[in-house]
């Protein structure tokens, strides 16, 4: 993808050069229009914005559990990797998936309502916006997230920014490569896996499925098959996550995969190549299979384009070779296809939006104000 | 720009941070890439220049360039120099910080020790008192008899009597000395509270301390924000490949989100 397009040459007549009395600082909004295209994922929320800024925070929030922890903290609520980091101490929610994952009190779903706010609020942040700027915001969100969680979204975001819209991701995905016909979408999360087909309008529920072989099914599989294979091998589910980051592949790996996995609480060499492969693998088929549904229920004379213009996105498309054993796997089922994988994985739902954000007209923002 | 120049140099060492070899190995780093400060520097002049240059076009007059390079500069140098007082704020503060912890940490130990002193001296005036008071009841009780003996009053009759002028002179005389052991209290007491008070003066400018301290802290984290590319809202551009088929797009987005709005209102 072309990177960040607003943070590239401005385009448009109205662009103003610097005026004498921009210098100044002024207190009121009229110097400038910061765009920010969020990426709110399952597992890592993300951000672009016309400035420059580019970041990206695990989706978790974590509150001390109880006065020691807080003390050492220092802090009332603690986001993204440090909140993995610091677990022991903390109450951690991940707002974005459905329920919760661990809290002293399972009915608080307000705490996670909070939660969703402080994320939102800690991603606003990190665009570090002038407050002399009016900031437009496009936030895209799971295709399967809960009318809860949009409202939540939208409160919290009319509180830090002039003016809020959501999309669903893999859309932003699409619109930020200006593939708005006859495309699909495979964004690779870590609960789900949304397949969008784009055709010109705004996608609709008959053209997105979302299957649960994502990257938390690799690491199952993966977890399960060392622990038939690593003898005595003593590991976690984020250990295994972590190799499978740094390892994954499904083609054109030539050296055996070493990793070492402490056995009686010392470490030992185990060669992982094959179950890492089988288990990356599993995910092929029943994308390839949904892919197939999405192709096969298109208009028939641009099921071919289609097929042609499958994008790969999503933090878990990051396995070497997917693009090609998702083609390879298109050529024996569906008689062919072309895997285009998008740039920065990562980013490719943010920067998207942020697009959709500078494209939208002027009455629109002022409307949703 | 030369003395531009120096003072970026001087920024971006700030903005740097030191690593050894063995901490980035343990993150998994093996290989960095170098980049020299001059590098750096001179990239974000070329930045500056450049930005100018494509902001220029149009606009051509060398005045006008050279005004608006100069207020880049002042305004960078404004921006550099309040870093550095803030900076400069804050190391003070700390400084200040520390030293008062130390005096209060001081204090403490002093006045533990001084209470700690006060309270087995007390302790220990106590066990005296009562041996001490229990001697003289003795001696008291002894000279009562030994009076009325004098007097032939030596029998089972006088014996309640004896009881009864002890009790009431008995009575007198723990009123008196309750009155020394109080007095002698106070004396400590005195002391005890003198340090109190110079510990919770200590105490109090600590705090002041900490709080400008959180202020400082604050305003340096107080980021001016990076300021957008644009100047206004841009909307779609009219000669995009896909004008059409995009303005559509954005009009069902907004669409939707009227919707999702009147749902949630
Ligand atoms: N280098 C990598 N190789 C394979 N999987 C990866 C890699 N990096 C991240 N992932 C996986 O991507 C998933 C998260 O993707 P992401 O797009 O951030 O999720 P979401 O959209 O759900 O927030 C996780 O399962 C993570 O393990």
């Amino acid at each position: 993808m072309s990177g960040n397009m607003d943070t590239s040459e401005p385009a448009g007549a109205d662009q103003t050069p610097m005026e004498g009395s921009a210098v100044e600082g002024a207190t009121d909004k009229e110097h400038g229009v910061l765009y920010v295209g969020v990426d709110m994922g399952t597992s890592r929320t993300s951000v672009s914005a016309s400035n420059g800024v580019r970041e990206t925070l695990a989706s978790v929030v974590g509150y001390p559990k109880d006065v020691v922890a807080r003390k050492l903290l220092k802090r009332d609520v603690v986001f993204g990797d440090e909140a993995l980091e610091k677990r022991l101490s903390l109450n951690l929610y991940r707002p974005l998936e459905h329920g919760v994952l661990k809290s002293g009190d399972e009915h608080d779903g307000d705490k996670n309502l909070e939660a969703a706010n402080a994320l939102l609020r800690a991603a606003v942040a990190m665009c570090r916006a002038r407050k002399d700027e009016l900031v437009y915001a496009v936030i895209g969100v799971p295709a399967q997230a809960s009318i809860h969680n949009k409202r939540s979204i939208i409160d919290v975001a009319r509180e830090s920014v002039d003016s809020v819209m959501l999309c669903s991701e893999p859309f932003a995905v699409a619109y930020g490569l200006d593939m708005l016909e006859d495309a699909l979408v495979i964004d690779i999360g870590a609960g789900t896996t949304d397949l969008c087909r784009m055709h010109g309008t705004m996608p609709e529920d008959s053209d997105q499925i979302t299957l649960t072989y994502a990257g938390d099914f690799v690491d199952r599989e993966l977890s399960a098959a060392l622990e038939q294979s690593c003898e005595g091998a003593q590991f976690t589910l984020g250990m295994v996550k972590a190799t499978k980051e740094k390892y994954s592949f499904v083609h054109g790996q030539e050296e055996p995969v070493i990793v070492d996995f402490p056995v009686a609480g010392k470490p030992q060499p185990f060669d992982i190549t094959k179950d890492l492969l089988e288990s990356c693998k599993k995910v092929v088929p029943p994308i390839v299979e949904a892919l197939g549904r999405l192709v096969g229920s298109f208009d028939p004379e641009f099921q071919h384009k289609l097929r042609s213009r499958v994008l790969l996105a999503g933090g878990g498309s990051q396995i070497r070779g997917l693009d090609r054993a998702i083609e390879d796997e298109m050529k024996t089922t569906l008689g062919g296809g072309t895997v285009i994988r998008i740039e920065e994985p990562i980013y490719g739902g943010a920067n998207g939006a942020l697009k959709i954000a500078h494209d939208m007209p002027e009455d629109f923002w002022e409307k949703l104000k | 720009m030369g003395k531009l120049t120096n003072k970026l140099q001087e920024a971006v060492k700030k903005l740097s941070y030191s690593t050894t070899v063995d901490q980035l190995k343990r993150k998994g780093i093996q290989k960095v890439n170098v980049v020299g400060l001059d590098r750096i520097v001179a990239l974000i002049e070329a930045a500056v220049h450049r930005t100018l240059k494509a902001r220029m076009a149009g606009l051509e007059t060398a005045e006008m360039c050279g005004e608006i390079a100069g207020q880049t500069r002042d305004e960078f140098l404004r921006l550099l120099h309040s870093n550095e007082s803030l900076e400069k704020a804050h190391q003070e503060m700390h400084g200040e910080k520390s030293a008062l912890e130390e005096q209060v940490a001081l204090l403490r130990t002093e006045l533990q020790t001084v209470q700690g002193k006060l309270a087995s001296r007390e302790s220990q005036l106590a066990r005296e008192a009562k041996v001490q008071a229990a001697e003289e009841d003795q001696h008291l009780h002894e000279e009562i008899h030994g009076l009325l003996a004098q007097r032939g009053m030596d029998d089972e009759r006088t014996r309640g009597l004896v009881q009864e002028v002890f009790g009431l002179v008995r009575g007198h005389l723990e009123v008196e000395r309750t009155r020394v052991t109080e007095a002698r209290r106070k004396e400590y007491q005195t002391e005890v509270e003198l340090l109190n008070r110079r510990l919770a003066k200590l105490n109090g400018a600590l705090a002041a301390t900490e709080d400008q301290l959180q202020r400082v802290m604050k305003a340096k984290t107080l980021h001016p924000g990076l300021p957008s590319v644009y100047k206004k809202v841009q909307g779609l551009d009219s000669h995009d490949s896909l004008f059409a088929k995009k303005t559509e797009l954005m009009e069902s987005i907004f669409e939707a989100n009227l919707r999702l709005r009147r749902e949630i209102a």
